[in-house]
């Protein structure tokens, strides 16, 4: 019995120094609230010595912070603040930067890198390493490209009331509600550039004309680093090649009447509540063919026809609305080839079949469409007095 | 005092000095000479204990009586009276509010129970209040209590047990159970661990407590206080037991588990359905009111990543021209709550409101504005106390007022690694606990199946047909079987 309780009391000892080590160490994490610099943005450009680092910084002081009231602060004082630094490598420009705070620089909550086209093209892999090595950055973290200046973009946030990295993250995340593709976390970013295709998708935000960050389109990054940015005019076509979308809106020019016999051009809008597209692979090894399965359900949010609504102008709708979806899909996939970037993973689609494509193998795949639109609720479409019936003076 | 000192002396004086002699100096004790045609004596009493109308209507009737009679014993006034044979027992007797009438001649006195003990009449219950069902609470009266027990339970098998506690001051312990459902060897403790309390005086119930808890050095009641009889008595129809004492208002019950802490009366005074998410809130509001403030310590000086970001910003920001670090921060408000809830305790009820009041508002809204506590800890201290006022049970609430206290400083010395380990040693610590043999978390580990319709959720009255197997009823179910119909016939089916 007595061997059995030193045997105990050993075991009890034995667990109390494990567990009051462990808990010695994590002591070393301490960092109280007060003494961090907690960042929420970064800006990657390129230097003439490497690279240029700029961070966003919470002003916990600032305006628009709810705890800061607004007695207390000036007015006009912003609630973050842009601090840069060059450096040759990434890890050096870390250093630098923390060698200008007075607290720690507390990673840990940065939501959003912002890439300037420059920097990529100049040399992703490194910057791409060095994010991807360190700890305190979490894979959740937004990247996203733009066409002007990282730290120009960073430093526009005058007169916001939340600081400027959060905002674009909110931008993006809003777009990617609507659009999937624009969903570009590091997370799937690194994923996809890691599968054969080599190619990411990502959100491009740049200065709109009143200066603040706006929504620029959609970029392809390739592992090397080479850049494709399409409008956001186009983005539609792409967005539908690379996943789902709720809530777009697309223009359909639909022409009235017989053909080439008082034929008139019309524009309808729909309003796509959901679509989605999936590829499938068909064909043998040497002949693969790839079929685009689109699928979307959309309802008529202007009717701009004289014709009036029917089952028969409906069919015709649908079909009008078939072909220009065909469109969109074979002018995204023409400007991917055009740009040498296999972005809508073609070369993964038809790997996960078996077949293995050779180099740049994926520009000469057959494709083919297969596209279902379905219009619900058209009878809900509205009229206002100045569509272009009422103009007209009909009824 | 050897036994000759403490036999009756023949003469009733020297009774009556014996007694003013070990009683002195004792300004209140009264000696007042009677007699009869045939006898003479004295009577002794504490002034202020004895109905003194009483007692002189109940001396003139003694010298009517004796008169007439003229017997040698002392005729019985009409009040409860007690032989005593030693001037110890005759002191005690006046210590009890007994007048004691001794006669010349006589080996032993009478002790005339004309006592007019102050007490307060039966009242609302303040701990526990409920707005549905019974509303009287126990009283510092130990026969009053009773019959508030057996005004409600009106059952043969009720017995009661008293014991006699205190060396210097004797004070009456009663042991009330319901026999044929409570386990015998329940019983047999619950007798062994009161008669083995050693005291010079009982005070309060809670000396008693103290004596018969199972665990010596636990913050966890292990015993179940309540000052309300309709929680008695439906404890005693669960196969418990229940304590009282002469001058407490207090009653004991034992055993008692974790989730019977938290579960309030109402909930049986209320439609079933509302006692889920009640309870549920109360467990909630226990481990809130434990791990509150040291969650938000270890969220700020160790695992800022684990709060959203707009959250971290505003919390930063609050945060900002604090002087003290976030740990004695917390403690610094903690011990202030504590000292507003104590001066609230205290004080008058009109001035403890107004304590209270002033302490939250101006004092508070003053230390946020001076700068020296940020609003967000104002407000996960306020949180914590509130949920601490949600808890039925007084005990629990104390134990989660000194709880919170480790659990800050553990967060502040590792982070919520030390509020896990820690969190982990508490409920580990209250797996061991019994309470009268009863593991504390039952019927959750171990795991009582049938009885779980009466911790989480409350099932309605016509589903409870058996007492909670924990308590290892000796009669298990409430009714026999087949008495109650689970689904009774509210109306007649329409005929087609």
């Amino acid at each position: 019995m007595r061997t059995l309780r030193r045997g105990h009391s050993k075991r009890r000892q034995a667990i109390s120094a494990v567990l009051l080590c462990a808990a010695l160490a994590t002591g070393c994490d301490y960092n109280d609230i007060d003494h961090l610099y907690i960042a929420t943005g970064m800006g990657v450009d390129r230097a003439t010595r490497g690279v240029h680092l700029s961070v966003d910084l919470i002003q916990p002081g600032g305006a628009g912070n709810p705890a800061a009231g607004q007695n207390d602060q000036p007015q006009g004082t912003a609630p973050d603040w842009i601090v840069s630094a060059d450096a040759p490598t990434f890890e050096e420009a870390m250093s630098d930067l923390q060698a200008k705070l007075s607290h720690v620089l507390y990673l840990q909550h940065n939501a959003l890198v912002l890439f300037s086209e420059e920097a990529l093209r100049s040399g992703f892999a490194p910057i791409a390493d060095a994010l991807e090595r360190n700890r305190q950055l979490r894979r959740s973290e937004m990247w996203v490209v733009t066409s002007n200046r990282a730290e120009a973009v960073l430093r526009s946030g005058h007169g916001q009331n939340e600081p400027i990295s959060l905002m674009i993250r909110d931008l993006v995340d809003e777009a990617a509600r609507r659009e999937a593709c624009l969903a570009s976390d590091e997370l799937h970013v690194v994923k996809a550039l890691l599968r054969p295709s080599g190619v990411a998708p990502m959100a491009a935000i740049d200065l709109g004309r009143d200066g603040a960050p706006e929504l620029a389109g959609l970029a392809y990054l390739r592992r090397d680093g080479k850049l494709a940015i399409v409008e956001r005019s186009e983005l539609l076509g792409a967005a539908w090649w690379l996943g789902r979308t709720l809530d777009v809106r697309e223009t359909v020019r639909w022409t009235e009447g017989e053909k080439f016999v008082a034929a008139s051009q019309r524009e309808i809008g729909v309003h796509w509540l959901r679509t989605s597209t999936r590829l499938e692979v068909t064909g043998t090894g040497n002949s693969p063919r790839v079929r685009v399965v689109w699928r979307g359900t959309g309802e008529i949010e202007r009717w701009g026809a004289r014709t009036k609504m029917s089952a028969r102008s409906f069919a015709e709708l649908e079909d009008v609305t078939r072909r220009d979806v065909e469109q969109r899909l074979q002018a995204a996939l023409e400007f991917a080839r055009s740009v040498d970037m296999d972005a809508f993973g073609l070369t993964n689609a038809c790997l996960e079949r078996g077949v293995r494509l050779p180099a740049g193998g994926w520009r000469r795949l057959a494709i083919e469409y297969d596209v279902r639109p379905h219009i619900v609720h058209g009878q809900l479409a509205s009229t206002t007095p100045f569509t272009n019936t009422a103009e007209a003076g009909e009824d | 005092m050897s036994v000759e000192q403490d036999e009756m002396a023949r003469r009733a004086a020297d009774v009556a000095r014996e007694i003013a002699k070990r009683l002195e100096p004792c300004p209140d004790l009264r000696v007042q000479p009677w007699s009869t045609q045939r006898d003479t004596g004295v009577a002794v009493w504490l002034e202020g204990l004895v109905d003194a109308d009483k007692l002189q209507e109940a001396l003139l009737a003694l010298r009517n009586a004796g008169g007439a009679r003229g017997r040698r014993e002392i005729p019985r006034p009409g009040v409860a009276t007690e032989e005593v044979g030693t001037i110890s027992a005759a002191v005690r007797a006046v210590l009890d509010g007994c007048a004691v009438i001794a006669r010349d001649g006589a080996s032993s006195a009478q002790a005339w129970r004309l006592d007019r003990v102050p007490a307060r009449s039966v009242d609302r219950s303040e701990n526990e209040p409920t707005l549905n069902g019974p509303q009287e609470a126990f009283i510092e009266s130990l026969s009053v209590n009773l019959a508030m027990v057996r005004k409600r339970l009106k059952s043969p098998h009720l017995k009661i047990e008293t014991f006699t506690v205190g060396e210097t001051s004797p004070c009456e312990i009663a042991m009330i159970y319901e026999e044929g459902v409570v386990k015998s060897d329940l019983l047999r403790e619950v007798r062994r661990r009161i008669a083995q309390i050693r005291v010079d005086y009982v005070a309060d119930i809670n000396e008693v407590r103290e004596f018969i808890n199972d665990p010596r050095f636990s913050v966890f009641p292990t015993t179940e206080e309540t000052e309300r009889p309709d929680r008695v008595v439906a404890g005693l129809m669960e196969g418990r037991v229940a304590i009282l004492a002469d001058g407490s208002p207090t009653c004991l019950m034992v055993p008692v588990t974790f989730a019977m802490n938290l579960s309030s009366p109402e909930d049986y005074y209320m439609h079933y359905s509302l006692a889920l998410p009640l309870r549920l809130l109360r467990h909630l509001m226990f481990w809130s009111s434990v791990l509150l403030p040291a969650l938000y310590v270890a969220l700020l000086t160790y695992n800022q990543d684990l709060l959203p970001t707009p959250l971290l910003v505003s919390v930063a920001a609050q945060h900002s021209g604090i002087p003290f670090p976030t740990v004695f921060e917390a403690l610094g408000m903690m011990v202030a709550f504590e000292a507003l809830r104590e001066a609230g305790t205290r004080l008058p009820r009109a001035v403890g409101q107004s304590v209270s009041i002033v302490g939250t508002l101006v004092i508070g809204d003053a230390a946020v504005r001076a700068g020296l506590v940020s609003p967000g800890m104002v407000i996960i201290v306020s949180a914590t106390g509130v949920a601490s006022f949600t808890l039925p049970a007084l005990g629990l609430v104390q134990a989660a007022r000194l709880l919170q206290f480790p659990f800050v400083l553990a967060a502040s010395l590792f982070g919520l690694y030390g509020v896990l380990m820690l969190g982990i040693a508490l409920v580990g610590r209250m797996a061991s606990l019994r309470s009268f043999g009863i593991p504390y978390l039952a019927p959750i580990a171990p795991t009582f199946i049938r009885d779980m319709k009466d911790v989480i959720i409350r099932a309605p009255w016509w589903m409870m047909q058996g007492r909670p197997r924990q308590f290892e009823a000796v009669e298990r179910d409430r009714v026999p079987k087949g008495a109650v119909r689970r689904t009774p016939p509210l109306a007649r089916r329409w005929r087609k």
